[in-house]
């Protein structure tokens, strides 16, 4: 089995509102082994890109862990100090490219600027920038920008949205980071776009032997890109399974109605969508957070919470249909 | 870039138009005739009738207007109702005081503002923040005629730090000395009103996205801080620094008479006293010439931080 490069152990988180601490991520368990793609996908709200920038310490003040370890390279990153996080961890080991490319780069500093900024600190400021300057023409011309020298000069609203995200790309993979965490690049995008994005993006993790941490709301997008799924319903891992596997035989009815919206997923006749919502940070409902919206649900699913357990080698699901 | 300061240099043009048409017309409504009110008591008929017929009062406004235009235009202010002093002359021996009040008591609000923003914005969330945005906001309020009575009260009554009144002799330190009260009295306001705004323009900009994906970089915090986001933070501080030095000429009035210190303020105070209405036009032209062009250099260094008009 392949070297694990990241451990989450039981993690939950809260945001402050109002005063009051409310839970966004409960009991959350989740491994990355090395050079994978893992895909978190969920609806909109479940908490993907809470669960990313936990990871990268990038939460508001207002929010904060509750419980609960993350083990990166078999080190307990929780208790690192800002100041160690950020030389050991941040732009070395670790980098994200965030949901919306147009408000990812500085709008008043040039990309070459941002570009060498991230190479300089990267190098422990041992190099000039000038130095940089050619690492940094290389990897955008890598990401495919066509004259880099020219664009090095512009500035960020020079560049169309998928450009931009190319940029990104480059910046993040700069740092030859063990892991990226991708939180829904391409959403933004248009098609066409999005099908190059993701191209370039299989290309660099090949090159780069990069492991990913891939956030989507959809299943369709990381059906082809991801090794291994994991599906988030409010602030919860539901089910976590091989790519394959989880297409072929979905374990949790939230993962089933999530493919069941699906256009090409042919198992029902028509396309589906999952009645009700995501519930309210305010009030998670007691018992399977899915229950309200669970068409299998019963008498147990509203009074205990079901617990993530392996179904079958390497396929795990939190629901009780699974244990009577 | 070019084709946006040419225009906005051309805007300045109808702007100073305004005003000039708007001080011409003063001898028009105030009561009296022009030519006496021009001339003060000094005014004999001979002179009245010289006068009226050198500045064109004779003839329709319009005519007198484009004469009182050419007039201005080669540096001719009129003189004085007192002893026929150029206008000109009285005003260029003292807007210097004016201009160096004026520009040290908003390089003490930028400088004094900008840290308290920062500090501000870094401590989020803190006592100290909390203490901080007291001061802004007790400085913010507080007008420049009581700031200025009170530093007098304080520092030169109670500790005798500073001198009270006056510009000292004319040397550097006796100068930079009498210029500490006046210029800090000027400088309150506006310091706490930029530490407000950098305060809440610095945590505005670190809420951004692009904050996340540089500290995810792994560039370090202080670097986010003072490059990255001051920069983007500085924006709407560089447009208020233009309209504060328009107010803290205003402000400068009251310094001017609270330190007895000479300027164009306390030149228009006294000459409104007098009556000497040449004398406050020429003053208020300059004052308001020097409003303008303050608003000009905000216009065009805002213009330069923003790369959308600058590459324009
Ligand atoms: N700074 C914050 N303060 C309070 N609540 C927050 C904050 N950020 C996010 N939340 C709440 O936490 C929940 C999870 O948000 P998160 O952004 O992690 O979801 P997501 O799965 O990434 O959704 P999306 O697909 O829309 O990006 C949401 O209910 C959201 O309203
Ligand atoms: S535990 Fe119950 S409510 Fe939750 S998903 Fe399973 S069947 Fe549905
Ligand atoms: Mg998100």
């Amino acid at each position: 089995m392949p070297e694990k490069i990241l451990k989450i152990d039981d993690l939950a988180v809260e945001y402050k509102n109002k005063g009051k601490y409310l839970r966004v991520l409960q009991g959350i368990n989740l491994e990355l082994k090395k050079e994978e793609i893992l895909a978190l996908v969920g609806e909109s709200g479940s908490g993907k890109s809470t669960l990313g920038k936990t990871i990268l310490r990038l939460l508001p003040d207002s929010a904060r862990i509750k419980q609960g370890k993350i083990i990166f390279k078999d080190q307990d990153i929780c208790s690192l100090s800002e100041k160690d996080f950020n030389d050991q961890i941040r732009g070395q080991e670790m980098a994200m490219v965030i949901q919306n490319p147009q408000n990812a780069l500085n709008p008043v500093f040039k990309v070459g600027t941002q570009i060498l900024d991230v190479l300089y600190f990267k190098s422990k400021k041992q190099k000039s920038r000038k130095e940089l300057k050619k690492e940094a023409v290389e990897i955008l011309k890598k990401v495919g920008i066509s004259d880099p020298e020219y664009r090095f000069g512009e500035y960020p609203h020079q560049f169309s949205g998928g450009m931009k995200q190319r940029v990104m790309l480059a910046m993040a993979f700069i740092s030859n980071p063990s892991l990226l965490i991708a939180d829904e690049p391409t959403t933004a995008l248009d098609l066409t776009v999005e099908a190059q994005i993701l191209n370039l993006l299989s290309n660099l993790v090949e090159e780069y032997q990069t492991s990913i941490l891939y956030i989507s709301h959809d299943l369709g997008v990381v059906a082809g890109l991801s090794d291994r799924i994991a599906v988030m319903y409010a602030g919860r891992i539901v089910e976590v399974a091989q790519t394959r596997e989880l297409f072929a035989e979905p374990n949790h009815p939230y993962t089933e109605a999530l493919l069941n919206c699906l256009p090409d997923y042919q198992k029902t006749e028509e396309l589906q969508t999952i009645p009700g919502q995501v519930p309210d940070l305010n009030n998670y409902p007691t018992g399977c957070n899915f229950h309200p919206r669970c068409s299998y649900s019963f008498a147990r699913c509203r009074q205990e919470e079901p617990r993530l357990e392996e179904i079958d080698s390497e396929h795990f699901s939190a629901c009780f249909l699974n244990d009577p | 870039m070019f084709i946006y300061i040419t225009k906005r240099l051309l805007w300045v043009i109808p702007t100073i138009l305004t005003v000039l048409l708007v001080l011409f017309s003063l001898s028009y409504l105030l009561p009296g005739d022009p030519a006496d009110i021009i001339l003060g008591p000094r005014a004999t008929p001979e002179m009245a009738a010289e006068l009226e017929s050198r500045l064109g009062l004779d003839k329709p406004w319009y005519q007198s207007y484009l004469i009182y235009l050419q007039n201005i235009i080669k540096g001719d202010l009129g003189s004085s109702i007192f002893k026929d002093r150029s206008v000109l002359k009285v005003i260029l021996n003292v807007l210097p005081y004016t201009v160096i009040l004026t520009l040290a008591g908003m390089g003490l609000a930028v400088f004094n503002g900008i840290s308290i923003g920062l500090l501000a914005a870094n401590y989020n969330n803190s006592y100290f923040e909390k203490f901080l945005t007291m001061i802004s906001f007790i400085t913010a309020s507080t007008p420049t005629y009581i700031a200025g009575v009170l530093l007098i009260v304080i520092f030169s009554v109670n500790f005798n730090l500073l001198p009270s009144i006056g510009i000292g002799d004319g040397g550097l330190l006796e100068t930079i000395h009498h210029l500490i009260g006046p210029a800090l009295a000027l400088s309150v306001g506006w310091t706490g009103y930029i530490a407000r705004l950098t305060r809440s323009s610095m945590l505005e900009t670190l809420d951004q996205e692009f904050i996340q994906t540089e500290k995810s970089f792994g560039i370090p915090r202080y670097y986010i801080l003072y490059k990255y986001a001051l920069k983007k933070a500085i924006k709407p501080i560089i447009t208020v620094i233009g309209l504060g030095i328009g107010r803290l000429l205003g402000g400068a009035v009251f310094v001017e008479v609270i330190f007895n210190r000479p300027g164009l303020g306390r030149l228009i105070v006294d000459s409104v006293n007098e009556r000497d209405l040449p004398m406050v036009r020429g003053g208020v032209l300059v004052a308001a010439l020097l409003f303008i062009i303050a608003n000009l250099i905000a216009d065009i260094s805002y213009a330069y931080f923003d790369p959308r008009i600058r590459q324009k």
